[in-house]
């Protein structure tokens, strides 16, 4: 037994090296406008939205191996930064990061067509290191220990990136199952400092004669947006106006989808960032010549330690060019797996990769979605992120009238200054027109990845009971038809008989939870429902059975051709 | 529908978890340090030719057709008789038993000034005299050879070759040499060896003599008893058998051959290195690896020893045990080749008292014993040109230091 839980472990925990933050936010669906930038097609109920800058949304996100309790120890008066401490506190590969975004402007929209379109603006800072313990160990604890071992200075990288995008999105769902969306982005670079992403270096320490075997490529530093800032080159207007515009841009793109398996599950799948700046103006790029090179000390027969360091300092003198170069966003994947085992909760299975400095770094997630009420949704999550032990997040979404407020973190314990080695919150308040109404006549909001569904869609026609009956509108996860008569056609009553879900869920529905869920409340039940229980129960059951019917519209969509015909048979009294 | 209760525990597992301690800045600052450190110091191949020539550059080297490695020194000289004889006194007409000594010869071998301590034996050694006399009478030389040394006091040691009676052929340790006769007036050669059959040359020369004397003297007419005088009385039927001819030279070649073909046991070859200046705060030195690879195709085996001295070249430190540096690789029985070099790693810690003395060490003293490959007394090994020795040298310290 002790295996498979290790195995578990294991396979989790190196998912998670450098995870994809805002897991809980991203378990909230399609909640908010903001949520179509992990998934393009989440495009969230509602006609019309806005997002004041600034209010409308800030993320932040850091993340380091160590806290300060970690490293530092006191000593009387003396608070000592204990190197030992630091470097064993390390992993094998470790990180610092630090991602921040802040809106400028997001306005969205839904076209009567069904097409969800969006227009935002980002402010958006990444700043990513990531380094092996062993290059920490080299530097601080001596070669002595890793003789004979090749250290992968390869696998250390640097990424800041701050830039603006423009982004146009669009969002579509297709026959009810298929959601689709894109996000396009222009970039507007204004500071990048990086490291190439094809940068190798190795480093031995030879066993024989402890002698220096080293060789690498591209082992650059470039920096665009920063030489401005140096004392003489400082100009406010110049600086002005490059923070406006200027010749660093690039393009990124989101891609998203969604598609229903059946009336359980769903599969999600974005991918996000996939773009690149083109660093043209304030560039500088300082680097070593690629190069190999055996250092093994002075020829003792008359050799000249001074010559012998000048030869290998040779290989290190630093070149300094100003071509332009480009680096590309840390992309990343986010796949998921959506389980509504009742309607309004949603179980979601969340694996992602983010490709930093060309290395995936895979994370991992479980969350659950509770509708709390038409204009609540929150989630709570299990997640995994870099160099930390697993956690637990929140977030929420409400609506008060056109305000929609949000918030979501991946971290809800261990706030201590001393100890906290990561943080993440991503909050802001949209406002959003149009759709709520028929969100309260419904009584759910929708709040699972399906949540979004077809408003304003169009209207199709059903047949129900036998009859063809016109859908009014769409929403959520309900059909909303004219008000139908109580009457139960002979044909339809054995309905429960010829189909083995009906029955399970006629059964569910006639139950407390059938009647917490609300389902139902669309139709109003005629007084002469109000008779026997066994009456009462008969149509109550009939009621709830056509309302989830109905409500259940992938479901219905998926089956109508076969419920739509449904065998005739008695029903049993 | 979440109960109110998991909100309730969510909320206090939150409290819990947080407080509001404060980041501590005052008085940060970074531990000592330590860390183990290992480089390379250097490296380098000896050629055994090379390495014989820098040790000695008064001594001819030479290889024969197996590449066997000899020294060799060779001295020639010129007497006038006439001269030499007036100088000293001597009337050479006169046909008495007489000696006329001739200038003393030394040579100086700078190799051995590099062994300090145990056995040096040479196969084969010999000196070699050729001797090319005009002089018409009967002559003989008398040897004296002995060697010198300053020994670690300063004291100059002094050691006479034996020469064993099997050498010469006259009474009292003469040796006669040829001589033209009246009517004959070309010179006559007269080749000697001193080799270890009619000397301990060998061992001799394995007491390593940093200088070596040679007195020779000619002593005429040797077949005469010493004090008489051999009148010629000029009847009509006597034919002297000798005469003096003014004019005669006595040309003498000594010709040194040392074929390196040897047995070294404990041979003491001490380095100075002098010009090693530590320049490392020993302060923060914990412990210290000298760490030595050879590749060795020499064939011979070495142990190795470190002394620090100061400037008086007082001992300050010196390891408690030898360390192997060169292990003794298989020789082919008949040709002696080395088909592959024997590689020997090895290493040496010092700590404590020894990086304390590194503070007022002004040469490091390394002190190599050699031993010929195979260890047997009486087996010799040719010192081949093509064998090598790649060393490479390398340290790890242990540096306690604040960054």
């Amino acid at each position: 037994m002790k295996k498979p839980i290790i195995g578990l472990y294991i396979l989790v925990y190196s998912f998670t090296s450098l995870a994809q933050e805002g897991t809980s936010f991203y378990h909230l669906g399609s909640a908010t406008i903001q949520s179509t930038a992990f998934n393009a097609s989440y495009f969230p109920k509602g006609d019309f939205f806005v997002g004041l800058p600034v209010l409308s949304g800030i993320s932040l996100y850091a993340n380091n191996r160590f806290s300060y309790n970690d490293v530092v120890i006191k000593k009387g008066d003396i608070n000592e930064i204990n190197l030992n401490k630091l470097v064993s506190s390390m992993g094998a590969a470790n990180s610092f990061s630090f991602h921040g975004t802040i809106s400028l402007a997001h306005i969205g929209f839904r076209a009567p067509s069904g097409l969800g379109v969006s227009l935002f603006a980002n402010e958006r800072l990444a700043a990513n290191f990531v380094y092996p313990k062993e290059i920490a160990e080299f530097l601080f604890k001596g070669n002595g220990d890793m003789v004979g071992q090749k250290i992968d200075i390869g696998k250390f990288g640097a990424s800041i990136n701050y830039y603006r995008e423009y982004g146009l999105g669009l969002a579509y769902e297709f026959d009810g199952r298929l959601k689709v969306g894109a996000r396009l982005k222009y970039l507007q670079g204004f500071v990048n400092l990086s490291t190439p992403h094809n940068f190798n270096a190795t480093l031995k320490t030879s066993n024989e004669n402890y002698q220096f075997e080293a060789d690498w490529q591209n082992f650059q530093l470039r920096t665009a947006g920063i030489s401005q800032f140096s004392d003489e080159a400082i100009n406010e207007e110049d600086l002005a106006s490059y923070f406006i515009s200027n010749g660093n841009s690039g393009f990124a793109i989101d891609l998203g989808l969604e598609y229903k398996l059946n009336r359980y599950y769903a599969l999600a799948l974005a991918i996000n960032d996939i773009g690149y700046i083109g660093w043209k103006e304030h560039i500088q790029t300082s680097g070593l010549s690629d190069s190999t090179f055996v250092y093994a000390g002075v020829e003792l027969q008359g050799g000249d330690i001074i010559d012998s360091i000048s030869l290998v300092s040779d290989k290190f003198k630093v070149d300094t060019t100003y071509e332009q170069y480009t680096s590309f966003l840390p992309a990343n994947i986010i796949g998921s797996i959506v389980y509504t085992p009742v309607n309004g909760t949603d179980v979601i299975t969340t694996l992602n990769a983010k490709i930093i400095q060309g290395q995936i770094n895979p994370g991992f997630g479980l969350g659950i979605r509770q509708t709390v009420s038409s204009n609540v949704i929150v989630s709570a999550s299990v997640t995994k992120l870099p160099q930390q032990f697993f956690n637990v997040g929140l977030g929420f979404a409400a609506k008060l009238g056109p305000v929609q407020l949000y918030m979501a973190t991946d971290k809800i314990l261990g706030y201590s200054a001393p100890s906290i080695k990561w943080a993440q919150v991503r909050l802001g308040m949209n406002l959003v027109f149009g759709g709520a109404e028929s969100d309260s006549k419904s009584g759910k909001s929708g709040t699972s990845t399906q949540g979004s569904y077809g408003n304003g869609k169009g209207v199709k026609t059903y047949s129900f009971h036998g009859q063809k009956i016109e859908a009014k509108k769409y929403e959520d996860i309900y059909t909303i038809v004219p008000k139908l008569s109580q009457e139960i056609p002979e044909s339809y009553v054995n309905v429960k008989e010829s189909n083995k879900r009906f029955s399970k869920k006629q059964t569910f529905i006639n139950s407390k939870s059938a009647k917490s869920n609300k389902v139902g409340q669309k139709f109003k039940q005629s007084p002469s429902s109000v008779g026997n229980k066994n009456e009462k129960a008969k149509k109550a059951r009939f009621g709830n059975l056509a309302t989830q019917w109905l409500s259940h519209e992938n479901y219905t969509k998926q089956k109508k051709g076969k419920t739509s015909k449904p065998k005739k048979q008695k029903l049993k009294k | 529908m979440i109960k109110p209760s998991y909100l309730y525990i969510v909320v206090v597992l939150m409290i819990s978890s947080c407080n509001v301690d404060q980041l501590d800045m005052e008085g940060l600052k970074l531990s000592e340090n330590t860390g183990l450190y290992a480089f390379p110091i250097g490296e380098t191949t000896y050629q055994l030719m090379e390495l014989l020539e820098d040790a000695d550059s008064t001594l001819a080297m030479s290889t024969d057709e197996n590449g066997m490695i000899s020294f060799s020194f060779e001295e020639s000289d010129t007497i006038e008789l006439a001269q030499e004889s007036t100088e000293q006194g001597i009337d050479l007409d006169v046909f008495l038993r007489q000696s006329v000594d001739f200038p003393t010869s030394s040579f100086s071998i700078p190799l051995f000034e590099t062994f300090e301590s145990g056995s040096f034996l040479l196969e084969n050694p010999n000196l070699n005299f050729t001797i090319n006399n005009e002089l018409r009478m009967p002559l003989a030389i008398g040897l004296t050879i002995y060697g010198t040394k300053i020994d670690a006091n300063g004291d100059t040691l002094r050691r006479d070759l034996t020469i064993y009676n099997s050498f010469f052929d006259l009474n009292d340790s003469l040796r006669s040499i040829l001589h033209p006769s009246l009517t004959d007036t070309a010179a006559i050669l007269t080749f000697l060896t001193l080799d270890k059959t009619t000397s301990d040359f060998d061992q001799f020369l394995g007491w390593t003599p940093e200088n070596i004397y040679m007195n020779m003297s000619m002593v005429a007419n040797p077949d005469l008893a010493e004090g008489d005088t051999l009148l010629f009385i000029f009847p009509p039927d006597t034919i002297p058998d000798r005469e003096f001819n003014a004019g005669a030279q006595i040309f003498t070649n000594m010709s040194l051959e040392l074929p390196m073909s040897l047995h070294l046991d404990n041979l003491g070859v001490p380095v100075n290195l002098d010009s090693i200046t530590v320049d490392v705060d020993v302060t923060t030195l914990d412990s210290l690896q000298l760490r030595v690879v050879t590749y060795n195709m020499l064939p011979f085996g070495a142990l190795l020893n470190l002394q620090f001295l100061d400037s008086n070249s007082e001992i300050l430190y010196s390891l408690e045990e030898d360390f192997h540096v060169l292990a003794n690789p298989t020789l082919n029985s008949i040709t002696f080749n080395i088909k592959e070099p024997e590689i020997n790693i090895n290493q040496v810690w010092l700590t404590g008292e020894g990086i304390d003395a590194l503070n007022d060490t002004q040469t490091i003293k390394i002190i190599m014993t050699l031993n010929t490959t195979d260890g047997a007394p009486t087996i010799y090994t040719p010192l081949l040109e093509e064998y090598t020795l790649e060393v490479k040298i390398s340290g790890k310290v242990r540096l306690s230091y604040e960054l």
